[in-house]
């Protein structure tokens, strides 16, 4: 168990550095810096705007220093003895170029919990919807309502969520203006901008959810439930249930990621202030630091959840052997 | 596959990759093709999916020369106009040229339908959008760009990840794993953000070049849809040549002898057949909604090409309170769901055909 | 009067390619106590006969047409989903040929075992915990206490099959019916299983139904047999007559396919020609006519009812007090003189 940990927490840290040296040195290998381009300064201004970003650093000094744990400060190398380390491994990741004088800790304290509380909303919708489609299908397969479930799921899952929301907002906010369209502020923005983003990964967990109870249900177990007289509400419960959750679980992770992935696009129609907005934004700006910010707390968060997906999944199944598997 | 490398990529090949496996534990050998093809045009809901796709293939190319306005031409005044009933006004004579750089293919189209149809246009049968420039147009020239963004996709799993996925799972032992591992690398990078690194850095002006791109961002839009496009096809055919290579069958074929040519030919290339086709219909729209969603991000094609993202970003942008220009979510978002949903029905009724879910029914 | 009276069962199963009547006329009586032995090649009946009885079949596609089956002096099939759920469990159990496939690889087995007792029986965790322990100690499975908590793939096929006994067995039914027990379990593993089921029976007045195809089983385990081809008991006598004197070609053909002692160069090893009919095609005349080395003309145009042998009663009468062997074929004589020889 704890070398399975150990291995999984291994491979997280070694993909997470990967990530960040890959990020790292694309942005700097593509010619333009985050001042070059579009204002255009006076040569000496910008001179020393970059020399205090250390953009006039050697490249390798730079990452040295965004990576830590060196703290190269403005006096060069191991800075003062205050702080002896900093940058990435510190989680300290600098100061952002493009807003002034705010850290990149500071937007991403700002806006990640906007999008963490986003995200949730949105699973919870992906869950709530496809897991009681999943179950009305498949407790009557082939009938009325397995059919509209089914219709519905597939619908969900042609639909890109950008889709959806549009048509949301167009229909419920303002037909009926039962939400609030856009913005940020209270628990009711949530609603509909988690809807839109939950709604795709609900028809799929619908689907793998009623495939797995259908396949569960016709499993040789359950009909010695049934020979125990177990009534047919804790087969579907307790023996069908937890068999069927288990894809749905390990679909949990690449879920996650596409959540986040659509936060992207859905922060943007709602015009909600999260992390995703920061995104693509850095990216264009050359906001070395933001962009790295991001970047590295999007690869976390995919992977940590993955990883905790991962290890929840070996953990319910107690066939899978942890030492051998790891 | 190993679990731990599988966040990347988009999620949702992922999972249907993960669900096709279980599928194809189950599957029998492929039966005739005949029999498949009989079982495939038994499903309405596939056969007219299929129709539909083909119509609108044949469409999308045939847009120059169809008489529509050119995707490009303002009407300013009075923007957005709300849609006109073909039985209103049907056509009108208001043609104007206006178009981006095209290809000599899309020139003499273009000059044909010049020549055909003159200055006569179809009304504004879907409205127009807050510049003036017509939706139906497009929505028809946008479709170019998801049906060669569904080429390129296509072209590059069935040469680069087939061919992949096959020498892995033929060479089998250090080669296969080599390979194998390359892929991990590849896939277990969350590629949307490389994708957004990619696309921003790689095609922003660049004072270095004096002012010109390392490449158009046309260009690097469709090698990102390359390079993501074929990786899961790899394992799927590696998975599946692995399997076949084991199979009671084919371990007797070559203990008679066979050469290896004639067991790829024989014995698995008929089998993974349906299953590229299969995996096919699934990458389809997982990359058509990759372009959307990127266009959408303003990070696909540029003015004055058009893409169904683009189209359903402004459409997003015009939706306010004050003025519900709905038209313009509305039509692009119907386009793109339903080829979506024509895409998604074709692919289920492949695997029913093939009879690959046979646990699911 | 018996424990489980069986009356002209039928069942048919409506598929795509037609229907097929898995289950034809089956009558059989199994009195408190004793065991009763369903024999048959794979796909002759006996699983769906089985489970006809606390309708287990599921439904589409299966369709019990006519049949009674009493038991306890109520009649199973005319109960509601609620009475047979009672009754399944509490007072038949049921052990199926798969252990691997048979138990919930999520669940420990303490839960499977304490199951069946929560929902009988209002019993305290504690006590369903205990009793579990003692059920399992019964079966012969070692370490009983700490096996309660292990999951399925744990335990070795013989114990999984030990553990499922133990399940059925929880709440002390009446009948066991053991839908082919040890099929799944080698030779060794088999012949304890059964041994366990005896030990069982004696102990606790058990009436068990054996389902197998493996006549060699059969000898000296029930002391009734019924053997069923295609859907038909196609001939019931007692164990000993049975060996002693099959009166009907089918069981005659299984009784050389067994190997034994006596299995030699003069007396080799036969198998039955040909293979089961196919059901979904109805037949006129004996369903066992294109197999059998007996036939004549008169067995192709009417089906043979299941009656005492003819010409055989008076051997039969020596053979057995009961005297309550039938077998459903017109040349029984014949056959049983064969057999003699
Ligand atoms: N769910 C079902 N759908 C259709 N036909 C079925 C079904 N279950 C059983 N049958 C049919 O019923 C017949 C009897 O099957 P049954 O399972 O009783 O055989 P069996 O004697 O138990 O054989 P085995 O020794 O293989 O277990 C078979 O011919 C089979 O085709
Ligand atoms: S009735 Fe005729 S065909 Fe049928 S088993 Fe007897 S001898 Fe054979
Ligand atoms: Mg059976």
């Amino acid at each position: 168990m704890i070398r399975f940990l150990v291995r999984r927490a291994a491979w997280f840290a070694f993909t997470v550095w990967a990530v960040i040296t890959i990020a790292f040195f694309l942005m700097r290998a593509v010619p333009g810096g985050p001042f070059s381009s579009e204002r255009r300064l006076p040569p000496s201004i910008e001179a020393a705007v970059e020399a205090r970003y250390h953009l006039d650093w050697p490249l390798w000094k730079q990452y040295l220093q965004m990576l830590g744990p060196l703290n190269l400060d403005e006096r060069g190398w191991f800075g003062d003895s205050t702080r002896v380390t900093g940058g990435v491994l510190a989680a300290d990741l600098g100061p952002s170029l493009q807003h002034r004088d705010v850290t990149v800790n500071e937007v991403l304290a700002q806006s990640l919990p906007i999008s963490l509380a986003l995200g949730s909303v949105a699973l919870f919708w992906a869950l709530t919807l496809g897991l009681s489609g999943g179950l009305i299908a498949a407790l009557w397969p082939g009938g009325k309502l397995d059919h509209a479930a089914r219709a519905l799921s597939t619908l969900g899952l042609a639909l890109p969520n950008f889709v959806i929301a549009s048509l949301l907002v167009l229909s419920c906010a303002i037909a009926f203006r039962l939400f609030p369209v856009a913005g940020w502020g209270s628990a009711a923005h949530l609603v509909l901008p988690g809807f839109a983003l939950g709604v795709p990964f609900g028809a799929y967990v619908a689907r793998l959810f009623r495939a797995g109870l259908l396949e569960a249900l016709a499993h040789d177990c359950v009909r010695t439930a049934r020979a125990k007289g177990v009534p047919r509400a804790r087969i579907v419960w307790r023996h069908a249930m937890p068999s069927a959750l288990m894809p749905v679980i390990s679909f949990l992770g690449p879920a996650a990621a596409g959540i986040l992935t659509g936060s992207l696009v859905i922060e943007k129609i709602f015009a909600i202030p999260g992390t995703g907005s920061h995104f693509v934004a850095s990216a264009l700006n050359r906001d070395y630091a933001l962009a790295m910010g991001v970047t590295l707390v999007y690869t976390v968060l995919v992977y940590g959840l993955n990883v905790l997906v991962d290890v929840a999944y070996t953990l319910l199944d107690p066939r899978i052997d942890l030492e051998r598997d790891a | 596959m190993s679990r731990e490398q599988s966040s990347g990529g988009g999620w949702f090949r992922e999972a249907d990759y993960d669900l096709m496996l279980t599928e194809l534990e189950r599957s029998a050998p492929t039966s005739l093709w005949s029999e498949v093809r009989r079982r495939f045009r038994e499903q309405r809901a596939a056969r007219w999916s299929a129709r539909l796709l083909m119509v609108l293939a044949l469409l999308a190319f045939f847009a120059p020369l169809l008489p529509l306005p050119s995707p490009a031409a303002m009407r300013l005044a009075g923007a957005p106009h709300a849609p006109v009933a073909p039985w209103s006004e049907f056509v009108n004579q208001r043609y104007e040229p206006v178009y981006g750089p095209l290809g000599a293919l899309d020139r003499a189209l273009v000059a044909t339908r010049q020549k055909l149809f003159g200055k006569t246009q179809l009304g504004s049968w879907l409205g127009t959008d807050t510049k003036g420039r017509d939706t139906l147009a497009r929505i028809l020239w946008g479709s170019r760009t998801s049906l060669l963004v569904a080429l390129c996709a296509a072209l590059t799993s069935l040469s680069l990840g087939v061919a992949w996925g096959a020498l892995a799972g033929l060479s089998g032992g250090r080669v296969d794993n080599l390979m194998m591992r390359a892929l991990d690398v590849l896939q277990s990078i969350p590629t949307i953000f490389v994708v957004i690194f990619l696309l921003s850095f790689l095609n922003a002006p660049s004072a270095a070049l004096g002012g010109a791109r390392l490449l158009s961002r046309e260009q690097v839009f469709f090698l990102v849809i390359g390079a993501v496009s074929w990786l899961s096809m790899a394992r799927v055919v590696r998975g599946q040549v692995l399997a076949l290579r084991s199979a009671p069958y084919v371990e007797a074929a070559r203990a008679q002898g066979a050469s290896l040519v004639w067991i790829v030919r024989k014995h698995v290339w008929p089998n993974v057949l349906p299953v590229v086709g299969v995996y096919v219909t699934l990458t389809l729209p997982a990359v058509i909604l990759y372009e959307a969603f990127l266009s959408f991000l303003g990070l696909g094609v540029e003015a004055p090409n058009v893409s169904w993202g683009v189209l359903a970003a402004d459409g997003a942008e015009a939706l306010s309170p004050l003025v519900s220009s709905w038209w313009l979510v509305a039509a692009p978002s119907t386009a793109l769901a339903a080829t979506l949903l024509a895409l998604g029905l074709v692919g289920d009724g492949l695997r029913d055909a093939l009879d690959l879910r046979r646990g699911e029914r | 009067m018996s424990l489980l009276e069986v009356r002209n069962l039928r069942v048919r199963f409506e598929t795509a390619r037609g229907w097929v009547q898995a289950v034809d006329s089956v009558s059989f009586d199994l009195d408190a106590g004793e065991s009763l032995a369903l024999v048959g090649e794979s796909g002759s009946g006996k699983s769906v006969t089985a489970m006809a009885l606390v309708s287990l079949l599921p439904r589409p596609p299966a369709v019990i047409e006519t049949g009674e089956a009493r038991f306890d002096g109520r009649n199973l099939l005319a109960l509601g989903e609620r009475e047979l759920r009672r009754v399944r469990g509490r007072e038949i159990g049921f052990v199926f040929q798969d252990p691997s496939t048979s138990l919930h690889p999520l669940m420990t087995l303490g839960e499977q075992l304490t199951e069946a007792l929560r929902v009988h029986e209002k019993v305290s965790q504690r006590v369903a915990r205990a009793r579990a322990i003692e059920a399992l100690a019964e079966v012969g499975i070692a370490e009983p206490d700490a096996r309660v908590d292990s999951y399925p793939h744990e335990l070795s096929g013989g114990m999984r099959q030990r553990a499922l006994i133990a399940m059925a067995l929880m709440c002390r039914p009446k009948l066991l019916i053991a839908d082919e027990p040890t099929t799944a379990l080698d030779v060794t593993v088999q012949a304890q299983i059964l041994e366990l089921l005896r030990e069982l029976q004696r102990r606790h007045g058990l009436a068990i139904l054996l389902i197998t195809h493996d006549l060699g089983l059969v000898a000296d385990f029930a002391r009734r047999v019924h053997v069923m081809y295609a859907g038909s008991i196609v001939e019931s006598a007692s164990a000993s007559e049975l060996f002693a004197r099959p009166a009907h070609p089918y069981t005659l053909g299984l009784l050389r396919s067994v190997p034994t002692l006596a299995t030699s160069l003069e007396h080799p090893l036969s198998t039955i020609p040909g293979s089961a009919p196919d059901p979904t095609k109805s037949v006129h005349g004996c369903p066992f006519r294109p197999r059998c080395g007996f036939a004549l003309a008169s067995c192709e145009s009417s089906r043979p009812p299941l009656l005492p042998p003819l010409g055989l009663q008076r051997a039969a009468a020596l053979l057995s007090a009961q005297g309550s062997r039938r077998s459903a074929c017109f040349e029984s004589a014949r056959v049983a003189a064969e057999a003699r020889t």
